[in-house]
């Protein structure tokens, strides 16, 4: 390597304010070694990146993708398979199946992303505060007691049943189906994160981080949460397609919960709800939302396995450590590959190969 | 300085885990004037850890429960403030070294911000920015130089430094931490410091982390540094380099010291005063040349007897009859007697002896030596044995 070569990262030795700028670029390269390690978590990228485009462009230039409004629009192809010119077919009265199924993609996801978001922020809190002030006999112990019952007076129940009844004491409306919803997501959340905690927070890190003079809320939104992120990320990714599933079952077994004033909106649940009497007629009418909820729900799930690898800084690292063995790295490379990941040895220091203990 | 850095007094801590009740510390009074070395000693379980960790308050509670007594850090009883204003006295006050490095550095973080984030506190704190720890004034937990007070808005409790505050008012980070992490660095002899700085701790060996983790707690300058057994976790060469190290350092950062360790050669190399713990208690006290030349403690002797020697290549190694007893049920009397030579029927009935001073003292002593004092009845007969 050439002795002029930094041996910081570019990153550090601007400082720390513009080091957060520069090392976002980092996990995305990350992101590109361990997706290509990891076929699986490839086609949940993939597929998800597909998701995107479509929702997006849904919303920018649906004629591109062949979404026609309004999407209640009688035609003469009455009940028709798949073809060409509608590739989902059409049901009993000549509504093009595709439009329908398409339209409802980013009406879903958001729906989706809204639940899922307000768990984690709403449910995380509540974990992170029960998980690090637990102290028997104190302010936050109290406080972590009452949120840990509530939250097993929630998880008692099952989630899709407690939704529905929610739901059905609500009354109609999408937003009332939300915070049903919503109501019953946050605990799963407050559970994993309090679990997270409690394994982290007694980590002789934290302890010393506290005798370093940190003060304890920061120790607990720096030093704690940075450690517990990494699951909690993942699960949000897998959980955004079960979010899906929950919401279509409980718009699907409640007739009528939901309608939409626009022509323009559908959902998935809805529409498998709408057409379930026409299944053995013509089944394409329930099983091409049916498979959009499926294909959203996998893609998710494999994104986060993927995920999970990316986060961890230990197994990033092995990713690094075997792709460097493969050929004996040429000088010029080495340069690259330094400013690419931190686990680039450095010529001179010996790479530590013990694991963490 | 009359007044001295850190004193314990009488301090009990008990462990209370599921049925049992554990006394960790019994009874432990030690003192630490500035810009000395007070050596902790004694087997696995006898205390030395609860009590570094007693000091800057870091046991978890419960299980621990502090029974009776005293820290008091530079006149103020730290057992006394409000939970909340601990960190002021952490980091500045008083630092700390751990037994195992490879669990003290935060995974999730470079190097660079381990070291970066000690380094701002205290920047922050001598700055003003931050509350400080002032031991000289009368209310020592001063707000005054913060810009709040300043300007006339008074502080709100606990919140004072926390995430919110600290972000809305964050001064730029001056260009000088990254310039102090690599100081720091460089004094604990990282030979090219700036290789490391972006990297995470699993990415270096165990010495290297220790050293990082020793730079973490120099680069606060404490004036009380607790080192909890420091090298237990390094072989032997980089244990000789790390604590030659902290000797040169020394030197360069005038600080207190509270070591711990249970191998006696590191204590008799790094120590100025020594106390012997067993079982939860001091059983003697004295400089450092008092207790390894003469001790007056039959356990003292018997631990220096148990040190392997090289001269000594035939039979046996010697090691003390019996084991430590069970901090749940401790014996009656003198903690020490099952095991000890002298024990007679007294030392099993009649409560513990205190600390008692020994012998006048010898030539040589300083002023500022402390008396060399035993917890033994019959100290004297101490120099008999074997």
């Amino acid at each position: 390597m050439a002795s002029k070569t930094p041996r910081v990262p570019v990153a550090l030795a601007a400082g720390p304010s513009r080091s957060a700028i520069v090392r976002v670029g980092r996990p995305l390269r990350l992101l590109w070694r361990v997706l290509r390690s990891n076929p699986l978590s490839l086609v949940g990228f993939v597929l998800v990146v597909l998701i995107v485009v479509a929702t997006a462009l849904v919303y920018l230039a649906p004629a591109v993708i062949g979404v026609h409004y309004p999407l209640n629009q009688p035609s003469n192809a009455l009940g028709q398979p798949p073809s060409w010119a509608h590739p989902f077919g059409t049901d009993p009265i000549g509504i093009d199946i595709y439009s329908n199924v398409m339209a409802a993609l980013p009406v879903d996801l958001s729906i989706a992303f809204a639940i899922a978001v307000f768990a984690l922020v709403f449910g995380g809190l509540l974990g992170l505060v029960a998980g690090f002030w637990d102290t028997r006999r104190t302010l936050g112990g109290a406080v972590s007691v009452v949120i840990l019952r509530i939250t097993d007076v929630f998880l008692a129940f099952p989630s899709l049943i407690l939704a529905l009844a929610i739901a059905v004491s609500l009354g109609r409306g999408v937003p009332q189906v939300i915070i049903a919803v919503m109501l019953t997501w946050w605990p799963y959340y407050t559970r994993l994160v309090r679990g997270e905690v409690l394994s982290v927070k007694h980590r002789q890190y934290v302890t010393a981080a506290r005798v370093a003079g940190v003060s304890e809320t920061r120790i607990l939104f720096r030093h704690v949460v940075r450690n517990v992120i990494e699951p909690v990320v993942v699960y949000f990714t897998m959980d955004i397609g079960t979010v899906i599933v929950t919401f279509s079952t409980v718009v699907f077994v409640i007739p009528n919960v939901i309608s939409f004033p626009s022509t323009n909106t559908s959902e998935w649940g809805v529409m498998i709800q709408n057409y379930q009497d026409s299944f053995s007629a013509l089944p394409w009418t329930v099983l091409a939302p049916g498979l959009a909820i499926f294909l959203t729900v996998l893609s998710f799930s494999l994104l986060g396995d993927g995920l999970r690898d990316v986060l961890d800084p230990r197994t990033r690292r092995a990713m690094l450590e075997t792709r460097r063995l493969e050929p004996a790295a040429p000088v010029e490379k080495a340069e690259e590959a330094e400013s690419a990941g931190p686990a680039a040895p450095v010529p001179g220091t010996v790479p530590d190969v013990t694991g963490p203990s | 300085m009359t007044a001295s850095q850190l004193a314990v007094e009488g301090l009990s801590i008990d462990y209370e885990v599921g049925t049992g009740r554990y006394h960790a510390l019994s009874d432990v009074s030690v003192t630490l004037d500035p810009g000395r070395v007070l050596g902790i000693v004694g087997e696995t379980g006898c205390g030395k850890s609860t009590l570094a960790h007693a000091i800057p308050r870091i046991l978890p509670e419960p299980p621990a429960r502090v029974v009776s007594g005293r820290v008091i850090f530079q006149g103020v009883d730290l057992y006394a403030v409000p939970k909340w204003k601990l960190p002021l006295v952490r980091g500045t006050g008083i630092g700390m070294i751990f037994q195992e490095p490879l669990n003290s550095l935060n995974p999730a973080f470079r190097v660079y911000d381990q070291l970066a984030e000690a380094v701002i506190i205290r920047q922050r704190r001598e700055a003003g920015l931050a509350p400080m720890f002032r031991p000289e004034q009368e209310n020592p937990f001063d707000y005054s130089r913060h810009p709040r007070v300043r300007a006339g808005e008074g502080l709100t409790g606990p919140f004072v430094g926390s995430v919110a505050t600290d972000r809305a008012r964050r001064p730029r980070v001056p260009d000088s931490v990254r310039g102090e992490v690599l100081e720091y660095l460089r004094l604990v002899r990282i030979s090219d410091p700036e290789s490391i700085l972006g990297r995470f701790p699993h990415e270096l060996s165990g010495g290297m982390r220790q050293r990082v983790m020793i730079a973490q707690a120099l680069s606060q300058r404490p004036s009380l540094l607790i080192a909890d057994e420091p090298t237990s976790a390094l072989d032997v060469t980089i244990q000789a380099q790390v604590l030659t190290l902290m000797k040169e350092l020394l030197a360069e950062i005038r600080t207190s010291i509270l070591f711990i360790s249970h191998d006696l050669g590191i204590i008799s190399e790094m120590a100025d005063d020594v106390g012997v713990m067993y079982a939860g208690r001091l059983v003697e006290h004295g400089p450092v040349a008092e207790i390894f030349g003469r001790p007056r403690h039959p356990y003292t002797k018997a631990l220096l007897h148990a040190i392997p020697s090289r001269y000594k290549a035939d039979g046996d190694l010697d090691s003390i009859p019996g084991s430590v007893p069970n901090l749940s049920r401790l014996p009656t009397g003198c903690c020490f007697h099952p095991r000890c030579a002298l024990a007679r029927r007294e030392c099993g009935e009649d409560p513990p002896p205190a600390l008692v001073p020994v012998d006048p003292a010898p030539t040589g002593r300083t002023e500022r030596d402390p008396p060399h004092s035993s917890a033994c009845r019959f100290f004297s007969e101490v120099e008999g044995l074997p």
